[in-house]
């Protein structure tokens, strides 16, 4: 009797839940038409026996048409059934009909001693396997076995979060039950997993820009809730809860930055071009050396120690046109992630931070696509299902017509016969395989060129593809795979005259394989695990004659290969309400054949948090990281000519650690942001120059480089508020970056073996970002940035030598060139909000620099002949109005 | 060869974006007191060392320290060869013709300060310059003087040129006339003797420029047509002839990279993407104090000469400026030397349209005498007419 009970119970709980519509077929004899699954069981029950229960499986839209006499229906129906992959079990005169699966209709034995859930009856899991896609949200929703309410505590309820109109998964939304302790954010698949007790609760769904979602459980035990959301149309009015203020004080990562494309699109930059790349270095942390420099420098650390990744390849130059642009295409960008104190274990490779841009999946219901026009570039982007609910695509295209920005030099320059182009392109493909497997393919391409006379060229492009599994093996376990190829090559061509002409390439190739798991042991404890291998084939310098009368002799440096290997195990372990813990240990080894060191170690990652409550949180962390590559570059900006190098026997990886520490306050009804992290950081083997270094092509580079090591320390502030009529954010910085000479090389040591600045120490740094949206279609946006004048090297005398005059230089980057600031404002119109129309129009109107400030970007001397003069470089010294217009279809 | 790119790309990019440069003081003082050595031990010549000081950024020339220069005039030079011979200075001159280019040598200072000495070396063979050369760009802007060089050995060489240059220029008209002026009104036009021609004129100078380049990475040792500097269209120096004496050295590579340095510091900076300038040690020294940082590199070099003319005649190529002036024509002696009171001088007859002569016409006198822009009239030997 018992045994039937349950059955019962399992059964009716689950059959509520489903819609039930009755629809009899019009007119005709005994039977159904054209009946769903649920319908065709209302017919059962209603013509022959109340004690018919079913599980419907979510993913089963066949209709049935049965027309038989009455007797033959019962049989005839349940043979349709059979067919369509049902069991119909019948115990005790009840009928159970559930897909796939059997029904034991004994319990196995030993069941009600058992203090845990009988796992392995495969009707319960069947039952915790189900996933109810949720659409709205004035229901009960049950998870699990009802029966097993007993026997646990806590349960995992997991699922996906997808947008409804366009089914792509919304990555970052918090999940949260409404006890306000157990949270948990989606995944970039979408995907969140939450523990929570069992009994009746309320599950929050919150996202940036979406609506708030509440649904009432009745938890019972592990199962699945699939979860569609909207987007927000109106947030004018009421206070939002955000997934952004709620995260800081859940996970005890530290300086870890989010930003969302809408984000980006509202921040003003330079010619109105979204950029995300821009936008990160409005944050606080991270500087640039100036305008026109898509390199960034991470509390003090130099531009190749950022590793940026995008869809899992690395952009080894990640700018378009000498750096006024970064090559990612802001319409297929989802979101930047900007790690720059705890770096997770999965990642190695840099010391100073790591970037990951992602971009977004292709819509899965319809296809659409956006058409922007702007002063220097159009852009194109695609998007849709190629088969619909499961494979979509995105494809994202952009060029430039700034070539006419030559022709406004004066017909007298020498650079009449400039140009500068670019393309870049960006495809995305995502197969749905089944609910738990997901594969992604992604490829990118970018190339770029210029030249500013008839007879210098230079060329460069980037390839990334790469190959992505996701898959999930059941509720605590879950594993990512993939491979791709990276690749990076520039080229000079020079023909000045022809008979020097030449062409110089070098280039990064590289072929890489990730594989990620993550388990979540216990409801305390989340493993993330897994082997990363890196294989490099560089060129190192190849140079080429060009023309036949050219004497260059065609050499070429040796290729460098090595192979970076790193296995990594990580814990995120919650120790009770307030305190959570992550520990991460990486060990990565460099295996190059003409070395005889031994290149590899351990990494240590370490972070904690402890939240005093809600709203106020404490962390702090410590990393250890290494860096097996090196850019080779003497200018202090990203330029075209760098190369890259792998470490050896001479150049020796680069390490370093970073100790941190932050309080985090959340403030006026979770609106309101507050952080404040300190962080000391100190790096060795970091590349400096001998005084009139050959850097290119040159086979003995070694002997021209030195090993520095840097120390930097900081303080940042920063108080955000992500949404509402006013949004942005504040941020204030000061900071020092120096570097120190390692090896005592007599009078020849830099600085006399002494600290001296690193080119980027620029100690102060304000910035704000702000927006604010009087209506749903008129926004403002401002963006203001001072900073201290970074450290340059000028003359400290001057002397005749050859009846010119002449400069000394003496200490390096021992004088500041003037502060810098600069206020940007934009006007952006919103399309309409007729969301029945078929395209809509965006402008942005803006204007950077608004003050016209002639920020210096350097301060030199030059010594013409007879006279020693003083200049100030100021690469955008005046207003640069701008308009940007964009069409969605 | 390759340190073109960096100039290349600052101003370029500098211009693309809408970029500007201004005119800065950083209002450093900065401080002197470096001491400078410049000039070459060149075996078979006469070769000449000057010993200065660096000063600061804000001194000129006039404020020099005394205290340096007392140093300076009491330093003793001699240049050494490694056999122990010794070659005096005679005022910063040393009698190197009959010194044997097989021995390394090297220059000594003495003063209060010090022992200073620059590296030994031996002479390098200058090369051979196969010939000078020059090069117009196709927007007719730029004139650059080039040479061929080329050695028989494999390794590559490193080369530094020294121009000394002479050119010929004009007044902006002929004079037939002269005026002999008397102080009163009696003095006279009267015609102007050949001799007194202050039409044609030559000046020169050497050019300030440090050019150096090197074969490195080339499948011979040559350079074709390798440009050594340029000369723009409203250049004074090509509007008639003009003559490049280049004198041509072959050098280390250790001083190769010391000159190209230097050059680059005074040029090559500030550019989006310019290395820093960094300041590298010569090979002077002061072996009292090896930390002392001494400017300049002493090289011991044999070295080779060439030179040439280039015709403006024949390439048309100078493009001129000329400004109207006020000209008078004169025909009273009153007039005359109210004229020659105000600068002016006669140069030639004007006549009306029937044959009537009206007076001379009157110039002012820098652009009738050619000296006045700091040339002489002296026709250097060999100059061709």
């Amino acid at each position: 009797m018992k045994k039937t009970l349950l059955l019962l119970t399992l059964a009716a709980a689950l059959c509520c839940s489903l819609p039930l519509r009755a629809q009899q077929p019009a007119g005709t004899g005994f039977g159904v038409y054209k009946a769903g699954v649920d319908e065709l069981i209302r017919f059962i029950r209603t013509e022959f026996s109340p004690d018919v229960y079913c599980v419907r499986d979510t993913s089963d839209h066949k209709n049935y048409t049965i027309r038989v006499p009455r007797e033959e229906f019962l049989q005839r129906a349940f043979e349709e059934l059979e067919a369509n992959g049902y069991t119909i079990t019948r115990y005790d005169g009840k009928y159970f009909i559930v897909r796939g699966r059997d029904i034991a209709t004994q319990l196995p034995p030993g069941y009600f001693d058992a203090r845990k859930p009988a796992e392995d009856t495969s009707f319960q899991k069947y039952l915790s396997d189900q996933t109810v896609l949720m659409t709205f949200q004035n229901k009960v929703y049950e998870i699990g076995d009802p029966d097993t309410r007993q026997k646990a505590s806590r349960a995992t309820v997991r699922g996906y979060v997808r947008d409804v109109s366009s089914g792509e998964p919304l990555v970052g939304v918090s999940v949260y039950l409404d006890d306000g302790k157990s949270f948990t954010q989606t995944d970039a698949y979408g995907f969140y997993k939450l523990t929570v007790p069992t009994g009746p609760g309320k599950l929050g769904f919150s996202g940036y820009s979406l609506e708030d979602m509440k649904l009432d459980l009745v938890v019972y035990g592990d199962g699945a809730l699939d979860v569609v959301m909207k987007e927000k149309v109106f947030t004018l009015k009421g206070a939002v809860v955000t997934s952004e203020s709620m995260s800081q004080h859940r996970t005890p990562k530290m300086g870890v930055e989010v930003v969302r494309m809408s984000t980006i699109k509202n921040v003003p930059v330079v010619f109105g071009e979204a950029d995300a790349l821009k936008v990160v270095m409005t944050l606080p942390g991270v500087k640039s050396v100036g305008e026109a420099s898509s390199g960034f420098n991470v509390r003090g650390g130099s531009t190749d120690q950022n590793l940026i990744l995008f869809n899992e390849g690395t952009v080894y130059n990640p700018n378009h046109m000498f750096g006024i642009l970064s090559s990612f295409n802001p319409d297929v960008i989802n979101d930047v992630e900007l790690y720059k104190s705890s770096i997770p274990a999965q990642y190695g490779g840099r010391i100073s931070s790591v970037l990951e841009v992602r971009s977004r999946d292709g819509n899965s219901k319809k296809v659409q696509g956006s058409l922007g026009l702007g002063l220097l570039t159009s852009r194109l982007h695609l998007e849709g299902p190629l088969v619909k609910d499961r494979t979509t695509f995105i494809l994202g295209g952009r060029t430039t017509y700034s070539n006419w920005i030559f022709r406004l030099l004066p017909a007298n320059s020498s650079y009449q016969g400039g140009q500068a182009s670019f393309q870049d392109a960006n495809l995305g493909l995502t197969h749905k395989i089944d609910e738990r497997n997901t594969l992604h393919a992604y490829g990118y391409y970018s190339r770029d060129k210029f030249s500013f006379s008839h007879d210098t060229t230079f060329r460069y492009r980037n390839i990334n593809g790469a190959l992505k599994w996701h898959s999930i093996f059941n509720d605590r376990h879950s594993m990512t795979f993939t491979t791709g190829y990276d690749s990076y090559h520039y080229g000079i061509e020079d023909t000045y005259n022809n008979h020097a002409a030449y062409r110089l390439n070098t280039g990064v190739d590289q072929y890489f394989a990730k594989l990620n798991f993550k388990s979540s042991l216990s409801n305390a404890h989340t493993f993330t695990y897994g082997l990363n291998a890196t294989f490099y084939d560089l060129n190192p310098g190849e140079l080429l004659p060009v023309g036949d009368s050219s004497l260059v002799q065609a050499s070429t440096l040796a290729r460098e290969r090595a192979l970076e290997a790193a296995l990594y195990v990580s814990d995120t372990w919650i120790l009770g309400e307030h305190l959570s813990l992550e520990a991460g240990l990486r060990w990565s080894q460099f295996f190059r054949k003409d070395c005889t060191r031994f290149l590899g170690g351990p990494e240590f990652r370490l972070s904690g948090k402890y939240s005093f409550n809600d709203v106020t949180s404490v962390k702090a962390g410590f990393n250890t990281m290494r860096q097996y590559i090196h850019m080779i570059s003497n200018s202090i900006n990203v330029s075209p000519t760098d190369s890259w190098r792998l470490a050896s026997d001479q150049l020796r990886p680069q390490t370093g650690w970073q100790a941190a520490a932050g309080v985090y306050r959340t403030l006026l009804d979770n609106t309101l942001d507050l952080s404040l992290e300190a962080y000391y950081k100190r790096v060795k083997h970091f590349i400096d120059y001998k005084s009139g270094a050959v850097l290119v092509m040159n086979p003995n580079l070694a002997d021209d480089l030195i090993e520095t090591e840097n120390r930097s320390y900081g303080i940042e502030f920063m108080a955000k508020k992500p949404l509402g009529k006013l949004n942005g954010w504040v941020s204030y910085t000061y900071s020092r970056s120096r570097l120190r000479e390692m090896e005592d090389r007599g009078i020849y040591t830099i600085n006399g073996g002494d600290w001296y600045n690193a080119p980027y120490d620029k100690p102060h740094d304000v910035k704000v970002v702000a927006n604010y949206k009087f209506t749903h279609r008129y926004s403002i946006s401002a963006n203001l940035d001072y900073a201290t004048g970074r450290p340059v090297t000028i003359p400290t005398g001057r002397y005749v030598y050859q009846d010119g005059l002449r400069l000394v230089y003496s200490e390096r980057n021992g004088y500041r060139i003037p502060d810098y600031f600069r206020l940007d404002l934009a006007l952006i119109i919103e399309p309409s909000h007729y969301l029945k129309k078929l395209t809509h129009m965006s402008f942005t109107i803006g204007c950077y620099n608004v003050t016209g400030r002639k920020n210096p970007y350097s301060v030199y001397y030059t010594a013409d002949g007879g006279s020693i003069n003083g200049h100030m470089l100021s690469v955008f010294a005046t207003q640069i109005p701008y308009v940007n217009f964009n069409l969605k279809f | 060869m390759k340190k073109r790119w960096f100039v290349l790309l600052f101003l370029a990019v500098a211009a693309a974006v809408g970029s500007c440069v201004y005119n800065f003081d950083p209002q450093i003082d900065g401080e002197g007191g470096y001491m400078v050595v410049e000039g070459n031990i060149v075996i078979g010549e006469i070769s000449q060392i000057r010993l200065s000081y660096s000063w600061s950024l804000v001194d000129t020339l006039a404020t020099k320290d005394e205290e340096r220069m007392r140093i300076l005039r009491q330093s003793k030079m001699h240049v050494e060869d490694s056999r122990g011979g010794r070659y005096e200075s005679a005022m910063g001159y040393f009698d190197m013709q009959d010194a044997d280019p097989s021995l390394e040598y090297r220059l000594v200072i003495e003063n209060e300060n010090g022992t200073y000495a620059s590296s030994w070396a031996r002479a390098l063979s200058p090369g051979q310059i196969d010939s000078l050369s020059f090069e117009i760009n196709e927007d007719r802007t730029a004139l650059s003087i080039c040479v061929s060089t080329h050695t028989d050995g494999t390794e590559p060489s490193f080369y530094r040129w020294k121009v000394d240059e002479t050119w010929e220029y004009h007044a902006e008209t002929p004079s037939n006339y002269k005026y002999n002026y008397t102080g009163g009104l009696d003095g006279d036009v009267v015609p102007l003797p050949y001799e007194e021609s202050t039409y044609r004129c030559w000046t020169g100078g050497s050019r300030s420029e440090i050019m150096t380049a090197s074969t490195e990475g080339l499948k011979e040792d040559r350079l074709v047509n390798h440009r050594l500097y340029s000369l723009g269209n409203r250049d004074q120096r090509i509007s008639v002839v003009y003559q490049p004496k280049v004198t041509q050295m072959r050098i280390t590579e250790d001083a190769y990279r010391y000159w190209e340095q230097m050059n680059r510091n005074g040029q090559d900076v500030g550019g989006l993407f310019s290395p820093e300038p960094s300041e590298l040690r010569g090979n002077v020294a002061n072996l009292n104090d090896p930390s002392e940082l001494v400017l300049g590199y002493v090289g011991v070099m044999t070295v080779t000469r060439s030179d040439m003319y280039v015709d403006n005649n024949y390439i048309r190529f100078y493009r001129t400026s000329r400004t109207n002036h006020i000209l008078d024509t004169l025909n009273t002696p009153a007039d005359y030397l109210d004229a020659y009171l105000t600068g002016k001088v006669p140069t030639y007859d004007i006549f009306d349209e029937v044959g009537n002569w009206l007076g001379y016409e009157w110039w002012p006198v820098n652009c009738v005498d050619c000296r006045m822009k700091g040339g002489t009239t002296n026709r250097p030997p060999g100059w061709p007419l």
